[in-house]
């Protein structure tokens, strides 16, 4: 069972992941935040490794602090926290250079394109779909 | 023509005349001093086509360069001259002398026939400052078009950013919208979809209406430029907006005096202040009603609005490269910040000039509008 969090200020978006997520059998939990900043904090403040998720899906645009931004703070945040995270980057934006800025960034393991589908998540391992 | 053939069937000889010493009376040191001088002369006219010669070769771009190859053979003609001059007091070749000196007549006078040939197209030839000022205004004006397409440049990016996300986002959001719909099994759960699916329609129809504007924006050319009066557009636009000025209880303060006229499209002028006053009441301080002051100035030419006011303020290193973007959110939020700024922008930018802006949290925040700072700048 795995924990996922959603960083996005899309409303629409968080809502249709949450309702897609229903139907994957192997997600214990969903947290949702809808900014950056909100995010960080979390992250800064939770230890416990089950509260933790495991998958971030993070989007690049915010009005404020953007998920580049998430990013580069988390390098730091991550060195306290003991549990493999693995972040997709969830984006509308389809230029070029930020799929490549995502790719050249270590910790993000992949790059999915809104609109959001139950295909398109299939991409991050560890879903699992019945 | 018997003379002539005596001449030069004799060249060398030297049986005639005595040497020069002999020749009338020569005192050791007029004597030296006649020869050492000549061959002084000759060795310096021996030297000097060495130097010309390794000019033309190092600058292969000189003008006339057919000049200073006569300039060459004149030199080295007279050289020989002073050379024979000084041998005549041991050896006197006058006959030799003779033909020296009019080989050298010779080569002297095309030279002189040649000089006030090239003479007109040397006196239009641009001298280095002369130069210098022509370089520096074409550089100046290859500045302004290399600004000019670097701001395109920058604001195609950020259309192509614009409609990669700005526009992508509704429609995701249209698709996302319609999926849930159709999986939802509840009438007043679907019922919600729809209504999202309108409103998210709306959205995405006034972003390309924004988007729209900009562009209007940059197709700028025939927008009118005259003297505008910062008072007068000020008092237009206090009063299109006064009910909002009247019921946020905001306060505000001019003074043009620095820089009262400026020539600019007053439509312009009009919607920068307008945005300028309209974002400086929507994000007030919550404690405190807006006071806005607002003051030209006229800094070496550069011609600088500056609108400050107390507001919220607002953490540059956190939003400071998005100020002037568009970003509006596309989840039913009626917040649409960042839509006036990146239409005053866009037309500060059209117009050649660059809006700053100063914040600090909880103290306000002051934009400066350079009208003319890119043509000032170059």
């Amino acid at each position: 069972m795995i924990n996922v969090a959603i960083i996005d200020d899309n409303m629409i978006l968080q809502m249709h992941l949450k309702k897609l997520f229903l139907t994957y059998s192997n997600i214990r939990s969903i947290n949702s935040f809808t900014s950056v900043e909100d995010a960080l904090e979390f992250f800064k403040e939770t230890n416990e490794v089950d509260k933790l998720p495991d998958i971030i899906l993070l989007d690049i645009n915010f009005p404020g602090l953007d998920g580049w931004d998430f990013l580069d703070e988390f390098e730091e945040i991550k060195k306290n926290i003991e549990k493999e995270i693995s972040i997709y980057m969830i984006s509308s934006s389809i230029m070029d250079s930020d799929i490549e800025k995502s790719k050249a960034i270590e910790l993000v393991k992949g790059f999915i394109n809104k609109p959001i589908s139950s295909s398109n998540l299939d991409d991050i391992k560890n879903f699992k779909n019945n | 023509m018997a003379d002539v053939i005596d001449f030069f069937s004799k060249l060398f000889m030297a049986e005639s005349w005595p040497a020069r010493w002999y020749c009338g009376i020569w005192t050791g040191f007029h004597g030296w001093l006649y020869i050492g001088s000549n061959i002084a002369i000759w060795a310096a006219y021996f030297a000097i086509p060495f130097v010309l010669l390794y000019f033309i070769v190092k600058r292969n771009d000189i003008p006339f360069i057919r000049v200073f190859w006569l300039f060459i053979l004149f030199i080295l003609a007279c050289g020989v001259t002073h050379l024979v001059d000084a041998i005549l007091f041991y050896y006197p070749a006058y006959r030799f002398s003779a033909l020296i000196l009019f080989i050298c007549a010779v080569i002297s006078w095309i030279t002189v026939v040649a000089l006030i040939k090239i003479l007109p197209q040397a006196l239009s030839l641009k001298s280095i400052s002369q130069l210098e000022k022509i370089i520096s205004s074409r550089t100046k004006n290859l500045m302004l078009v290399s600004a000019d397409l670097q701001r395109q440049n920058g604001q195609l990016l950020n259309y192509a950013h614009i409609t990669s996300h700005d526009l992508r986002e509704p429609i995701s959001n249209i698709i996302s919208l319609i999926e849930l719909h159709d999986m939802e099994d509840d009438k007043k759960e679907r019922e919600k979809y729809y209504s999202m699916f309108k409103s998210e329609s709306n959205n995405m129809l006034s972003t390309l209406n924004e988007l729209n504007e900009a562009l209007k924006i940059q197709n700028s050319d025939e927008v009118d430029r005259q003297q505008v009066s910062f008072d007068e557009v000020l008092e237009e636009v206090l009063k299109s907006i006064s009910t909002l000025i009247k019921q946020s209880k905001t306060t505000v303060e001019a003074d043009f005096s620095a820089l009262d006229k400026i020539y600019y499209p007053r439509i312009y002028l009009s919607s920068i202040l307008m945005n300028l006053i309209s974002n400086a009441i929507k994000y007030k301080h919550p404690d405190r009603s807006p006071h806005i002051s607002l003051r030209t100035r006229a800094v070496d030419g550069l011609e600088i609005l500056e609108c400050s006011d107390n507001g919220s303020g607002l953490d540059l290193k956190k939003y400071g490269n998005k100020m002037f973007r568009l970003h509006k959110k596309f989840h039913g939020n009626e917040d649409a910040r960042g839509v006036g700024l990146f239409i005053t922008k866009n037309q500060v930018d059209a117009m050649g000039g660059t809006i700053e802006v100063e914040s600090e949290p909880g103290s306000g925040t002051k934009f400066m509008v350079k009208f003319n700072a890119i043509k000032n700048n170059i």
